[in-house]
């Protein structure tokens, strides 16, 4: 039903690739985001899905039908847009049926499929009134029900959450996350987001200047990211990283660096022979290190700042130069200026390559 | 204590604004109040400002002249340019101003920015070989050539300023690219195709030059009407100035209803958003 496969998908803008050989399947049903930071070429590649723009080289499919050059008027798909884009001359009820009567469904039909979908959104009280009259978060539900009431093969939201204020961004999610699973439409979400991407996805595509860096499951992309860059931008607070040299030492390899020394487990040993000698990225997420006597630990740190946030405290360390934040209990409020020792789970640590960023070790 | 300066600065700020009116107003004080004055009175020494009002003057522009068919001619030709400068400058400005035509768009102005004299001597060879001197195509032709880019570089602005996702949305939605400038984009361009039009009808209305050149006793329209009552041997001032106010009262009227949309629609874009 609803598979779209993009294959070397590529988009240039004069001499600007805005996004290099794409390349994926999204089975039926399935919840995508594509997350990056501003610029990467995340909306492109969903403006490209539909037909908004025109791709420079490569083959887009929706639902089996091989749809390169048609109009997006013949593509089935609903788009739901950062600024909710309802026509302002139109009252709710209008703006739901415009997509319905242009594809010539009788007017009873209409009405029905209108009003199902104001019941779903909850927005049957809103039906006559004209966008203007509308807050953010009931333009935002008007959006998705114009989107939904056309039952198309494929959802595309392009930053849809990012003009409501926190609060509603929350509980906006939760919602589209319950709209897919009752719908169970293919939905291709796009977003700056790392957090709504972890939340809603049920895979995540990660984008970095048009290149697709990682596709997996929001816990996998956590847990083993890639490369550096997806290791930094998913997580908050991000992870950690710090400039280290392997040595070997006895026999054994550590990283070494101003206040870091660091074993690293013989399992790894063979894989990592090659970089002896040579500076690498030691990554640690906030929650993988604790606090402990400075005299045991095997990174020493001098407290910056210290940020209780009611549940957890986040602790912002100068580790010989480097900066880092960890995540310790709320009760943990060491004196500012204090050194403290940490300790990294070693098990959890990761390795990248200080040019290419790609992770050695997960 | 506070009100009476706050009454004083008002008196003083009603007398500004009356000062820098006056230049304006008096003049067409002036031409209303003569309409309805004899010959004898509009010559008078020291001016006459209590009178018992004639429609003399009206009965003679109307009646002696048929000042009834000038004015005919006048909404045609304003009302025909106006029209046709929409229909072919609507599609053009969105056109210039989604796909970044600009280089198009400044041709446009040139033309506009021509002195429009220049181009009198050359239509009137050619509209004379076409035998279109003296007809409506000619003159709604002309006036066209001022209307258009005035329409199309006001709507340039307007188009840029309404968001791009509309157009999208509907597009999404199963518009063709065309049913989504009919069906979206004009809808919400009505203050702007107001502003526009007024602006354009205005300046046909009020065009003397190229009626002056192009139109003769078929299509006379009203400023050449009005200059005829002007002769050699004697100015009848109250046919004058009862045909002025003729002129003067639709394109006030239709000022005064759509200034607000006017403004608005002048400083459009300037300030999005």
């Amino acid at each position: 039903m609803g598979k779209v496969v993009l294959e070397h998908v590529t988009k240039k803008f004069g001499h600007v690739t805005a996004v290099n050989d794409f390349n994926i399947e999204i089975d039926d049903n399935e919840f995508i985001v594509i997350v990056g930071p501003s610029g990467c070429g995340k909306s492109t590649v969903l403006r490209m899905i539909a037909g908004l723009e025109m791709q420079t080289s490569g083959n887009i499919n929706i639902a089996g039908d091989l749809v390169n050059n048609k109009p997006p008027r013949d593509r089935n798909i609903a788009m739901v847009f950062q600024n909710y884009a309802l026509y302002p001359h139109m009252n709710v009820y209008e703006n739901m049926a415009f997509g319905l009567s242009l594809h010539g469904m009788p007017k009873d039909q209409i009405d029905v499929k209108v009003k199902e979908a104001a019941e779903i959104l909850s927005i049957n009280e809103l039906l006559n009134r004209k966008p203007k009259e509308l807050s953010g978060g009931q333009r935002q539900r008007v959006a998705l029900g114009r989107a939904i009431v056309r039952e198309p093969e494929v959802f595309l939201m392009d930053e849809p959450l990012s003009n409501l204020d926190a609060k509603l961004r929350v509980q906006t999610r939760a919602e589209i996350s319950k709209l897919h699973a009752r719908l169970n439409v293919t939905t291709i979400y796009v977003t700056h987001d790392q957090i709504e991407a972890m939340t809603m996805a049920d895979r995540i595509v990660v984008i970095k200047d048009g290149i697709i860096q990682q596709v997996a499951d929001p816990q996998t992309l956590y847990d083993a990211p890639a490369n550096q860059f997806v290791a930094g931008f998913i997580g908050t607070p991000p992870m950690n990283f710090f400039r280290c040299h392997l040595v070997k030492k006895d026999g054994t390899l550590h990283l070494k660096a101003n206040g870091i020394e660091l074993p690293i487990s013989s399992d790894w040993m063979t894989s990592l022979e090659s970089f002896v000698d040579q500076e690498l990225i030691l990554g640690v997420r906030p929650e993988n290190a604790e606090i402990c006597d400075s005299a045991t630990g095997n990174i020493k740190a001098v407290v910056d700042v210290v940020e209780p946030m009611g549940s957890e405290t986040y602790l912002h360390l100068n580790i010989g130069g480097q900066k880092a934040i960890i995540r310790v209990a709320p009760d943990c409020r060491p004196m500012l200026g204090a050194t403290v020792g940490l300790s990294a789970n070693l098990e959890r640590i990761h390795l990248f390559r200080t040019d290419t960023g790609e992770t050695l070790i997960k | 204590m506070d009100d009476k300066q706050g009454l004083k600065s008002k008196i003083l700020w009603y007398l500004l604004v009356l000062i820098f009116i006056m230049p304006f107003l008096f003049p067409l004080v002036w031409i209303l109040m003569a309409s309805f004055k004899t010959q004898a009175q509009i010559v008078a020494m020291p001016p006459v400002w209590f009178f018992t009002p004639t429609l003399e003057n009206y009965q003679k522009v109307f009646i002696d002249q048929d000042f009834g068919r000038f004015l005919l001619n006048s909404s045609i030709i304003a009302v025909g340019s106006t029209v046709l400068s929409l229909i072919l400058g609507l599609p053009a400005a969105y056109t210039i101003s989604r796909y970044k035509q600009r280089g198009l768009g400044i041709f446009i102005l040139l033309a506009r920015l021509m002195p429009g004299i220049s181009y009198l001597i050359p239509w009137f060879i050619l509209f004379s070989k076409l035998r279109l001197v003296d007809t409506y195509t000619s003159l709604i032709a002309s006036h066209m050539l001022v209307g258009m880019p005035l329409i199309i570089w006001i709507m340039i602005n307007y188009f840029d300023a309404l968001p791009k996702e509309l157009e999208e949305a509907a597009q999404v939605d199963g518009c063709t690219l065309q049913g989504a400038f009919f069906r979206v984009v004009l809808p919400l361009s009505g203050p702007g195709i107001l502003t526009a039009s007024t602006l354009a009808f205005l300046f046909s209305w009020n065009n003397f030059m190229f009626a002056l050149v192009l139109s003769a006793d078929r299509t006379k329209t009203l400023p050449i009407a009005i200059y005829s009552f002007v002769s050699y041997a004697e100015v009848s001032w109250g046919s004058v100035m009862a045909a002025a106010v003729v002129i003067i009262a639709p394109a006030i009227i239709l000022t005064m209803v759509f200034q607000r949309y006017v403004i608005k629609g002048l400083t459009m874009g300037a300030v999005k958003g």
